[in-house]
Order: C-alpha cells, then structure tokens, then sequence
C-alpha cells in the first residue's frame, strides 16, 4: 500500500505545469499520446504514483481496478446499495479519493 | 517526440486496448505529486495539444474530462 502524502500548497498554475511536465514525460517514457496520458490520469484520480504504475503495468498498485465512465455515473446515484457495491468493487479509501477528485 | 492526441479525449473505455505494460518499473524521483484535479487536467491537456481545437475543450470541460460528467 502506497502512504498518503498531503496534498500540494502550490498555486493551481504551478500545479498544471507541473502536470505538463508530467504528462510529457509519460507520453515520452511510455511512447503514448497525451490522449492515453490523459485518460491514465482521469481514470486513476489525478494520482501521479497511481497513474504511472497504471502505464507502466496496466493495472493499479493496490489491485481495485481503475475508475470508468459507468462507476462515475454510479458514483452519482445516491443509492446506498449502489455505493457499497462500489466500495466492495473499488474499497473505501478510493471510493472517497474518487468522491474528493469528482469535486475538487 | 510522443505521438500527440488526434481529437478530443473520450471515454475511457475507448482506452482500454491502448493500455497496458509499456515500460519496465524503474523510479522515477523527478516527478512530484502534483495533486491533479480534474480542471488541472483539462488544463495541461489544453497546453499540451496547443491546437486551436484545444480551446473548445476549454469552453466544454465535460469533453475533456468524460468521467466527469
């Protein structure tokens, strides 16, 4: 299991630009197009840690799968047995770290 | 140079193919958590695709970020 590390106090823009570095090192390391980039990142939450073990081996570090348009669209319904399907699917802590990136 | 993306970003199904085991695991210390949110995202992509359609995504957030509809 990955540790939590804090979120960053930087400025939104330094955050994009530091995601622009990002996502052009991943597009240059993995020989992939900012599309695939991009949806690596949507579909693992923003997590840079989480987004390049998922390039890397096509899978995520902590087994749940990674994050579709389908279970976003699930996440929406307030439903509590929609919700601890998704929890069972995807565990708690994702589920709030979707939640959280869905929002922010 | 990377290949750059010929349209605007959909589905992530669309992907799934496209992903996969690309590199060997090696570190990587240059790269910091920069926290992404999903308008950090639809930012970088817009900056990164410099192309004039870039700036439709801009004014259509839900294109560019279709998980989050």
């Amino acid at each position: 299991q990955r540790q939590k590390r804090p979120k960053s106090n930087c400025s939104s823009s330094s955050v994009v630009g530091q995601i622009v570095k990002t996502m052009e090192h991943f597009m240059e390391k993995f020989a992939v197009d900012l599309f695939t980039v991009t949806q690596a990142f949507l579909k693992n939450s923003g997590d840079v840690e989480a987004t390049l073990y998922f390039l890397q081996t096509g899978q995520r570090s902590d087994g749940y799968p990674v994050w579709s348009r389908e279970d976003d669209l699930e996440l929406q319904k307030d439903d509590e047995h929609v919700r601890n399907k998704l929890i069972a699917k995807f565990g708690a802590e994702n589920v709030a770290k979707r939640i959280a990136f869905r929002e922010s | 140079p990377a290949k750059r993306a010929a349209g605007p970003i959909a589905a992530p199904e669309m992907m799934e193919e496209a992903s996969g085991p690309a590199a060997a695991l090696e570190p990587m210390e240059d790269i910091t958590d920069p926290a992404a949110t999903p308008e950090h995202l639809t930012a970088a992509y817009d900056i990164l695709k410099g192309a004039p359609e870039s700036m439709e995504i801009a004014k259509e957030p839900a294109a560019a970020t279709p998980e989050l509809p």
